[in-house]
């Protein structure tokens, strides 16, 4: 009686067989209703590790391959002899006993005899390892793109604000000129319509008031313009942080009485002496600290802490306009001061540095602020940080290089 | 006596509502001058006690007057302050109103201010 594979290999379709499973290189195979081998070319012997084809006959997978691998496939098998469906171009991982992994595409098909019954299952397996190395290549490199674009999205974006902050500051020396002078035209006109007037009138004094009010307002704008645009003029000498801290504290001060507001302070001693302009600084704390009041209307804390750390990683990533700032073994002198006030909203986060933007009500700010602020800090090659807390309200932190002049 | 301010600027409506205000405290005989070109010669028939200069004009800017002035053998002697719109309040403040050998007043300036400015460096002068 013939075995099952001799059955196979007789006759006209047999020599056709044989040459087709001879010369395929990929894995044919034929298993019975147990999954043991009965037929296998090559090409799969070869990767079975066995010297002849023959010597596959009556092996499982479990002769070859790991527990993990033989297992999957008679699942995939006995689910074949059971429904009598074909598993067609499955990408499996074959996990060998050494360790090393090949991934396969597999269709397995029922085997079936001369009346049609199910005897066992044949399948053949093409060997797709470098392709999906070379998937898994090119899922990363559209990562590393993904990120890529990311970054220099972040960097155009930077590159934009700086080229708006720049466009602003050349405007604003213009500006300033051509709308002092009606300003002054308006404030001189008012004294005089203030002296000229020698009947009392309440209701004319406070329309006179308003106008000065608003004169005011506007020059206030005005000063500001004129001071972002000459924010680029630093006088570096060696300052203590801790005292220029300590002064704008009790410039704020008012505000912060006015407020209710209780201050903590944690400002660590003997910081190191750092290469500041010593009156922006200041400028840059007073400006934090009124607008950590300015959240906190009906009370509330405000705490200042200062320290150095030793940086642990570099602090940017690449394609950032901040990049190269901090790297790792930098010492670093940081100010954190958060409030408990309202927070900022998430979606405005990104615009606070923005020239004009602002979210107090008209004539209680110029949105120059933080914008000043900024290019200070960048100025002196620092980084400052704004972030709503967990907890509520807003913290923000400066970091600044501990070299000294 | 009453000081003699001169104003030149090329702005008419300050210089007027400036006249206005500073003749109206009763103690300054005001002229205003909105040419440039012309400042010389209205100089030399006013004889101010001080001149108010603005800088940014038509013409012949503030430095080039001053700069006219200061080689005129009899005006040179005239105190000059700059009030203009080019300087920021806090660098007058920070050099106290003098920016490389001149006194500046930065704009908008109030009536007192401007006052102040004047009775701070205006010069009695012989008349002429």
């Amino acid at each position: 009686m013939k075995s099952e594979s001799q059955k196979l290999a007789s006759g006209q379709d047999g020599f056709l067989l044989q040459n087709l499973l001879k010369n395929l290189p990929d894995h044919i195979y034929f298993k019975d209703r147990e999954s043991r081998f009965i037929l296998v070319n090559p090409a799969m012997a070869k990767i079975m590790g066995l010297r002849s084809a023959q010597a596959a006959i009556g092996k499982t997978d479990w002769d070859i391959f790991t527990e993990e691998h033989a297992s999957a496939a008679l699942a995939d098998e006995q689910e074949i002899l059971r429904t009598g469906n074909p598993m067609v171009g499955k990408d499996e991982k074959e996990t060998w006993p050494d360790g090393s992994i090949s991934w396969v595409t597999t269709t397995k098909l029922p085997l079936r005899d001369n009346k049609g019954e199910i005897v066992g299952t044949f399948g053949i397996s093409r060997n797709i390892t470098e392709r999906k190395h070379a998937e898994e290549a090119l899922k990363k490199a559209v990562e590393d793109l993904q990120l890529s674009r990311d970054q220099l999205k972040i960097a155009h974006q930077q590159l934009m604000q700086a080229e708006r902050l720049e466009t602003v500051g050349r405007m604003a020396a213009g500006i300033a000129h051509e709308v002092q002078n009606p300003l002054q035209i308006l404030l001189m006109s008012l004294d005089y319509l203030s002296q000229s007037i020698t009947v009392r009138d309440p209701v004319l004094d406070g329309v006179l008031g308003e106008m000065r009010s608003a004169t005011k307002r506007a020059d206030t704008i005005i000063r500001g313009l004129l001071d972002f645009s000459h924010s680029d003029d630093l006088e570096l000498k060696a300052q203590d942080l801790n005292a220029l801290v300590t002064n704008a504290l009790a410039l704020v001060k008012h505000d912060l009485n006015q407020n209710q507001i209780n201050l903590q302070t944690e400002l660590t001693p003997d910081l190191p002496l750092l290469a500041l302009d010593g009156m922006k600084i200041e400028q840059v704390f007073v400006n934090v600290f009124t607008n950590a009041c300015h959240a906190m209307p009906k009370g509330g804390t405000l705490t200042v802490k200062t320290f150095a750390e030793r940086l642990a990683e570099t602090r940017r990533d690449p394609g950032s306009r901040e990049a190269g700032r901090f790297y790792a073994g930098d010492t670093v002198v940081i100010v954190d001061i958060e409030d408990t006030g309202s927070g900022i909203a998430p979606e405005l986060l990104r615009k606070i540095f923005d020239p004009f933007f602002t979210t107090k009500t008209t004539g209680k700010g110029t949105g120059l602020g933080l914008a000043i602020v900024k290019r200070i800090i960048d100025l002196h090659c620092g980084i400052i940080e704004i972030k709503n807390r967990a907890e509520g309200g807003a913290s923000c932190r400066l970091t600044f290089h501990s070299r000294c002049p | 006596m009453k000081k003699k301010v001169l104003i030149i600027d090329d702005e008419v409506a300050f210089t007027n509502v400036a006249k206005l205000t500073l003749e109206g405290k009763g103690n300054y005989e005001v002229c205003v001058e909105n040419d440039p070109r012309q400042a010389i010669a209205t100089a030399r028939k006013f004889w101010p006690n001080i001149i108010i200069l603005d800088v940014v004009m038509p013409e012949l800017d503030g430095g080039e007057v001053h700069t006219q002035f200061r080689d005129d053998p009899v005006l040179k002697h005239i105190p000059v302050i700059y009030l203009t719109a080019i300087v920021r309040q806090k660098e007058v403040d920070e050099h106290k109103g003098m920016i490389g050998g001149s006194f500046y007043i930065a704009k908008p300036v109030s009536a007192d201010d401007l006052i102040n400015a004047i009775e701070g460096h205006a010069r009695p002068m012989a008349g002429a």
